[in-house]
């Protein structure tokens, strides 16, 4: 929900928020990171994109900038996006044109120039581990969001959860070299003075060499004060027997995420976990003094019954009567868990690209539901988020080009900062729609058909669309998809694509 | 164990940050500067380090202070050197002494602080006018205050806390110099001196806390450092 706010930024900067408004003594406008996997509601906006990594392409960029400008003064923006558009990973949206059905789907993406490709597919660092990485940062003085020495221990994650988009679009998973990381967090410690180091990455734990790595930072800088956090736990005992080493005493809250309340559910959105490994992991770490514990669900996912909804409920209270009886006896505090429902907000380049998110009511009603059941629950707390927000998510995360003048006018009628409730202003963005004509059920509820082209086929992260349409098939089949680190390969595409291979340390 | 106490300076736009950004600003540049901080002992180990009385944010200052306690014994000099060496710029250690362990904490014992205003404003006041109404506050028995907050509206009496105030005319204003109770027994806001000058619509275009002090019920003012 922070589309309108880069729109508002280049206003607030003088500059004109269209790019075809934007004459020759404009600067160029560049974007990135996952929301540039489905950038077409920025399409307008948005001068190029750059998909995927940027460690390489940055330099690519700036070199071609850099020969472009040597000239005598001749600069010219169109001449540079087309030289830019040829630069593998480089999009620029004003070079493709969309042709839409009578009915709103589209017809085809196609590049109007010749050279351009059809396809853009994103960039990844094939060496991971010589990639360049800062280590003389900025240090904000007031305090931000990650605000500590971020040590990026590996990139990707192969676990296959049907409903994540950072899963597929940051393939393959490669891990770096821990006498690195270790070198990398001396530079950064020294010239940063930060107190904390956290191990970044979509899963720590699943790091190979997670255990010696936290054991050498923690004795090289624990006498220091500098400390170490593992920001991403997974759902078993191994990751709390981690958090255990990493906070010695500061007993924080623990968060866990099964996502989905019965082992069905959770074999349709590919979560490689059991009800056990869950049981298992909340034993281990109220037994280890922790006591309030935090547990992640989504409702509104594909399939999704009621009976889902009681697995949830049912679950809160096996833990909190684990917790129960695995408190020792010292601890006084009681044992509280903290139960959030965030509804699914299908994304592209994700097997459930093609499902339709679940209509508003039927969210609300679920959430009626279960706050309903959680009330009678002691010592559990449920949170859930407000489905207007859920909704206007899914529809710009499906959305194509034509939400681009819906943005804009949502800006213009005074939405910015929607991510923050008090700001969020549903009935201005329903306005905006309107406007044009355009129904965002259209985009959110709507599940796409097998055969339509999607609004970012043009865009590739490297995985098939082939074999995200067989994982969208399995998922309703409830089969499970195993790790391809410890299975045979199942041909997502990605490393034949990208002409990338995994990497894992011994 | 040694304890060092430093005075340090924050001015340009360094005085637009909290007290806690400054807080945090310090125990980063002691790592960088790779400083042997100690730590207290027990559950949850954390750097000895103490500041004397919050600055107000938007305030330059030319006296704050901070202690720090050392594993090993480190020449002040060296301190100082290697401080401002990893320091951002706007915020100048200007002098660094050991102090004899059992010396009160800062918070402890600062309880005076003195500020220059400089305040704009029109009509001017001549250097007789300004002078009555600081006579007028000295002459009052009681100036009662309104402090908001969010659990409500407190009254507040100023007048003890008040034991010096000037105020001379300047081109556009006036300059005020004050010297006013501050710490945890009881605290005056240089704001409120300012407004109870009573004059109407002023603008302040700096404030400076220019000392810290400690002072005794004579009035003779001791410097911390």
């Amino acid at each position: 929900m922070s589309y309108t706010n880069i729109i508002n930024m280049l206003d607030l900067g003088g500059i004109p928020v269209k790019a075809r408004e934007r004459k020759e003594n404009f600067p160029l406008i560049m974007a990135g990171g996952p929301c540039a996997f489905n950038p077409e509601p920025l399409a307008d906006f948005i001068d190029f994109f750059v998909l995927g990594e940027g460690e390489e392409v940055i330099l690519e960029i700036l070199g071609l900038l850099k020969t472009s400008k040597a000239g005598h003064g001749d600069f010219n923006k169109n001449r540079f996006l087309q030289e830019a558009a040829r630069i593998k990973g480089v999009y620029v949206p004003g070079f493709y044109e969309v042709s839409y059905h009578q009915d709103g789907t589209i017809k085809q993406v196609e590049p109007v120039l010749e050279g351009i490709p059809p396809v853009v597919f994103k960039r990844v660092v094939k060496d991971f581990d010589n990639a360049a990485f800062p280590t003389r940062t900025l240090v904000p003085h007031t305090e931000t969001i990650h605000d500590r020495v971020m040590l990026e221990v590996l990139r990707g994650c192969s676990r296959g959860c049907r409903f994540c988009q950072a899963g597929v679009i940051y393939r393959p998973v490669r891990e770096r070299d821990a006498d690195k990381l270790l070198a990398q967090a001396e530079e950064l410690v020294g010239s940063t003075g930060y107190e904390e180091i956290a191990l970044t990455s979509l899963s720590t734990a699943d790091y190979t060499c997670v255990e010696p790595l936290i054991k050498k930072l923690l004795d090289r800088y624990g006498e220091k004060g500098v400390g170490v956090s593992l920001p991403s736990l997974r759902v078993d005992a191994f990751s709390v027997n981690l958090a255990r080493q990493v906070q010695e005493v500061r007993k924080s809250g623990l968060t866990f995420a099964p996502e989905a309340g019965t082992q069905r559910l959770r074999d349709v959105i590919n979560k490689g976990v059991t009800e056990e490994d869950i049981k298992e992991t909340t034993y281990a770490a109220f037994s280890q003094g922790w006591t309030s514990i935090k547990l992640y669900f989504m409702i509104g996912l594909p399939t999704e019954t009621y009976e889902d909804l009681d697995g949830i409920v049912d679950l809160a209270q096996k833990i909190l009567s684990i917790g129960r009886q695995a408190k020792p006896a010292h601890v006084k505090k009681p044992i509280k868990i903290t139960v959030s429902a965030s509804s699914f907000v299908p994304k592209a380049h994700t097997p459930f690209q093609w499902e339709g998110q679940e209509a508003r009511e039927s969210l609300r009603e679920k959430q009626r539901y279960l706050k309903e059941k959680f009330r009678k629950l002691k010592n559990v707390k449920f949170h859930y988020h407000e489905v207007e927000v859920s909704f206007l998510e899914a529809a710009f995360a499906r959305g194509n080009r034509r939400l681009g003048e819906v943005l804009e006018k949502a800006w213009m009628l005074g939405c910015k900062f929607d991510g923050w409730s008090e700001h969020f202003k549903y009935q201005l963005w329903l306005e905006a729609f309107a406007s044009f004509g355009l129904d965002p059920e259209f985009f959110a509820n709507r599940s796409f058909g097998t055969e339509e082209t999607l609004p970012w086929d043009h865009l590739s992260s490297g995985v098939s669309k082939e074999w995200l349409a067989r994982e969208y098939r399995l998922a309703r089949e409830g089969t499970h998809t195993e790790d391809c680190r410890s299975a045979p390969c199942y041909g997502c595409g990605v490393c034949s694509q990208l002409d990338v291979k995994p990497q894992t340390k011994r | 164990m040694t304890i060092l106490r430093s005075r340090f300076e924050v001015e340009g736009s360094m005085r637009f940050l909290s007290h806690l950004d400054i807080l945090r600003i310090v125990g980063k540049t002691l790592r960088r500067a790779e400083i042997p901080v100690a730590f207290s002992q027990g559950f949850n180990p954390h750097p000895l380090i103490a500041f004397g009385p919050p600055r107000p944010v938007g305030m330059a200052s030319r006296a704050e202070y901070f202690d720090v306690e050392l594993k090993e014994h480190m020449n002040p000099l060296e301190f100082q050197e290697r401080f401002q060496e990893q320091c951002p710029g706007g915020l100048l250690i200007r002098k660094t002494g050991e102090i004899p362990r059992g010396t009160g904490a800062l918070n402890a014992v600062i309880n005076c602080a003195t500020y220059l205003l400089k305040v704009e404003y029109s009509p001017l006041l001549t250097k007789e006018e300004l002078n009555n109404r600081v006579k007028d506050i000295f002459n009052k028995e009681e100036i009662i205050i309104f402090r908001h907050s969010p659990k409500g509206t407190k009254q507040y009496d100023i007048r003890p806390g008040v034991w010096q105030l000037s105020a001379s005319p300047l081109e556009n204003g006036a300059v005020v110099e004050m010297e006013i109770m501050t710490g945890s027994s009881g605290n005056v806001k240089p704001g409120e001196v300012a407004d109870s000058l009573g004059i109407r619509d002023y603008k302040i275009t700096e404030m400076v806390r220019t000392g810290l002090f400690t002072r005794l019920p004579e009035g003779e003012r001791i410097v911390p450092l």
